[in-house]
């Protein structure tokens, strides 16, 4: 294949090629050779002939060098042109092609990608379309249906046919809440949003609840804002309600509530590092409310996390779960690190408890976990108050979930058939 | 039932039951009800973040703590401030060393904490799921065991031959994963919709479990209401 020498650069370039590929000079056509050479200007690339005798032109000084006057005829002498880019770079400059050398694909990409930009700056419009009628009315039916399915048991407050069936993990959660002696420092932790609030307190009512029962003294922290807030009203429902219901509640020294870890998954590690810096603060502002001495002394001696007897997080999210698992798990030397999990966050954190190495050594999950231990431990709080609806609204939306799958399955199947018939037809 | 307690509970209902118009179709008061618990939100971080972080960490020791105790709380004060510059464009620059010290802390002690917590015992409990000699020396337990340690490796490795996007340029097929990556990537994505389904059921589960408090609550405070 012919190829044509750049005169620039000389590296070599297709042969039809206008442009070098490496230096961008404009190429020319005299073809030596199989390689084709731009023609050569004698007068601005000089060759060794055609340059004039530099000592018959006194351009070289009179020291010479005899023993290199047999190699080369300008070897040796000091001030001989050198044929070197200084001499060319005297030529006219090279144009450089302005318009790029892209291919249509290139140009595709390019038009798209400044497209792209463009709507991304665009402010964008929305116009409200006016939803459909038959998609109202389906909405409020499913409401509906959910809502009566939901209602009868609350109203008639009938009893659930069936409670949830005692899980293996349920009775080792409450093994490990049997084995802690009475006194033993247990951190609680309430990580989640108000949102999953029903669900949470549900499934961590008879957990707290078998904790004060044991004479445990807790101590509740949070890594979200909202955390401390949702402790206080949890632990302060559960003593409301053991008074209404025994008449004794437990001191209110045995529950001191920490308040905010800040710093997401950083925070916890330091918090797993060096205990005594977060809870010192914590402390002083638990003892300016209420200065019994007593009640913050197990807290001061706590300057490692391995003091605990026992972990608990409460939480929705599989992230919190995770951050609990991986900053502060390790540094427990062994003491069991529990979970109470929402039913969205179990899927992903199954693997800890379930495996052969157990990260997390006990869950109760959701309402069914919360039910199940509260049946456990012979309590009724509101898991199981809310089983029988909650059970019931289930069995509903799941069933309504797989009819209208295949609703729209038999549906969409149908007017694919419709098109495909119209087009044989056409 | 005090008289707090009852403003309380009829505001509640109120929020609860504009919240469920929305049946009805979008309207003014369900928006209005967004925007205040978008407001209340972020009001009630602002005021946990000065009463749990600010004023005990940064303005306590400032004003009341030792000497090198207020020395330290003035780097982190000028720190902090650096940080607010990013929100002024033309001063963001201020704060872009506090921001990567941020970033590169968080991601150190995530990445850490993944490769310690996770990553490593969970591949050791893959490993281990198979009961291979040498772990336990007690052999592949049952035909169950084997199936059950096989699909997870299956979908281990089939999930994330999903994430696999580099693809090595062909001649005749440029820029395309081979054919059995492509059936692995299949595979996987089928793992990875059993997983999502899973995680699907769990909100809606929570979900559920929130309308059976909310109704509940309105029931109950009906009765009251009606029936002291």
């Amino acid at each position: 294949m012919a190829e044509i020498r750049c005169h620039s650069c000389g590296k070599t370039n297709p042969a039809n090629s206008e442009f070098c590929s490496f230096c961008q000079a404009v190429l020319g056509s005299t073809a030596v050779g199989n390689v084709q050479e731009p023609s050569l200007n004698s007068e601005y690339h000089p060759t060794n002939e055609t340059l004039p005798d530099p000592v018959e032109t006194n351009q070289v000084s009179q020291g010479r060098d005899p023993s290199m006057e047999g190699k080369n005829p300008l070897a040796g002498l000091d001030n001989a042109l050198p044929l070197e880019p200084t001499v060319r770079d005297l030529t006219k400059p090279v144009v450089y092609p302005v318009q790029s050398s892209e291919t249509d694909i290139q140009k595709a990409y390019t038009l798209l990608l400044s497209q792209m930009v463009k709507d991304e700056t665009k402010r964008p419009t929305y116009t409200r379309s006016a939803p459909k009628k038959s998609q109202s009315i389906l909405r409020i039916v499913v409401a509906g249906i959910l809502f009566f399915t939901i209602l009868v048991p609350i109203l008639w407050n009938k009893p659930a046919a069936q409670l949830p069936s005692l899980s293996t993990e349920l009775i080792l959660f409450d093994q490990k809440i049997s084995e802690l002696s009475p006194g033993a420092t247990v951190l609680y932790s309430v990580d989640y949003d108000p949102s999953a609030t029903a669900e949470m307190e549900a499934a961590s009512w008879a957990v707290i609840n078998q904790l004060m029962a044991r004479d445990i003294q807790l101590v509740l922290v949070s890594t979200t804002p909202t955390g401390p807030v949702q402790a206080a009203r949890l632990v302060q429902n559960i003593i409301s309600t053991q008074q209404n219901q025994v008449g004794s509640p437990l001191p209110a020294s045995q529950i001191i509530n920490l308040g905010l870890i800040p710093g997401g998954s950083a925070g916890l590690a330091s918090f797993s590092e060096n205990p005594s810096f977060f809870l010192k603060d914590a402390t002083e502002m638990q003892m300016g409310e209420n200065p019994a001495s007593e009640q913050t002394q197990p807290v001061l001696d706590l300057t490692s996390i391995s003091n605990l007897a026992m972990v608990v997080v409460v939480t929705d999210t599989p992230e919190t779960a995770r951050n609990w698992i991986e900053q502060v798990q390790p540094w427990l030397g062994g003491k069991p690190l529990m979970m109470i999990l929402s039913a969205q966050a179990e899927p992903l954190i199954q693997s800890y408890y379930e495996g052969g190495i157990r990260q997390v050594e006990g869950v109760v999950i959701s309402v069914a976990g919360g039910a199940g231990y509260e049946e456990l431990v012979g309590i009724k709080g509101p898991a199981l108050e809310m089983w029988s609806a909650f059970v019931n609204a289930s069995w509903i939306a799941g069933t309504l979930i797989i009819l209208a799958g295949m609703i729209h399955l038999v549906y969409t199947q149908m007017v694919q058939e419709k098109q495909g018939s119209g087009e044989k037809t056409s | 039932m005090s008289t707090a307690d009852l403003v309380g509970a009829l505001i509640g209902l109120f929020l609860t039951l504009s919240i469920f118009s929305y049946l009805l179709g979008d309207n003014y008061l369900f928006r209005l009800v967004i925007h205040i618990f978008i407001g209340v939100a972020s009001a009630f971080v602002v005021v946990i973040a000065w009463y749990n972080v600010i004023w005990p960490q940064l303005i306590q020791p400032l004003l009341y703590g030792a000497l090198t105790e207020r020395a330290l709380t003035i780097i982190l004060l000028i720190l902090s401030l650096l940080l607010l510059t990013k929100a002024v464009p033309s001063l963001s620059n201020f704060g872009r060393p506090v921001m990567a010290i941020l970033v590169g802390v968080g991601a150190a002690t995530a990445i850490s904490g993944a490769v310690v917590g996770t990553v490593i015992p969970q591949v050791i409990d893959s490993i281990r799921l198979f009961n291979l000699p040498g772990s336990t020396g007690s052999g592949i337990g049952s035909w169950s065991t084997l199936f059950n340690s096989g699909l997870l490796l299956v979908g281990t490795l089939t999930t994330l031959t999903y994430f696999h996007f580099i693809t090595r340029t062909d001649s005749k097929h440029p820029g395309q994963k081979t054919a059995w990556l492509r059936w692995f990537a299949k595979a996987g994505k089928f793992f990875i919709s059993i997983t999502l389904g899973a995680v699907f059921a769990g909100v809606l589960l929570a979900s559920l479990a929130a309308l059976v408090d909310r109704l509940d609550f309105i029931v109950s405070l009906v009765e009251k209401l009606f029936n002291p």
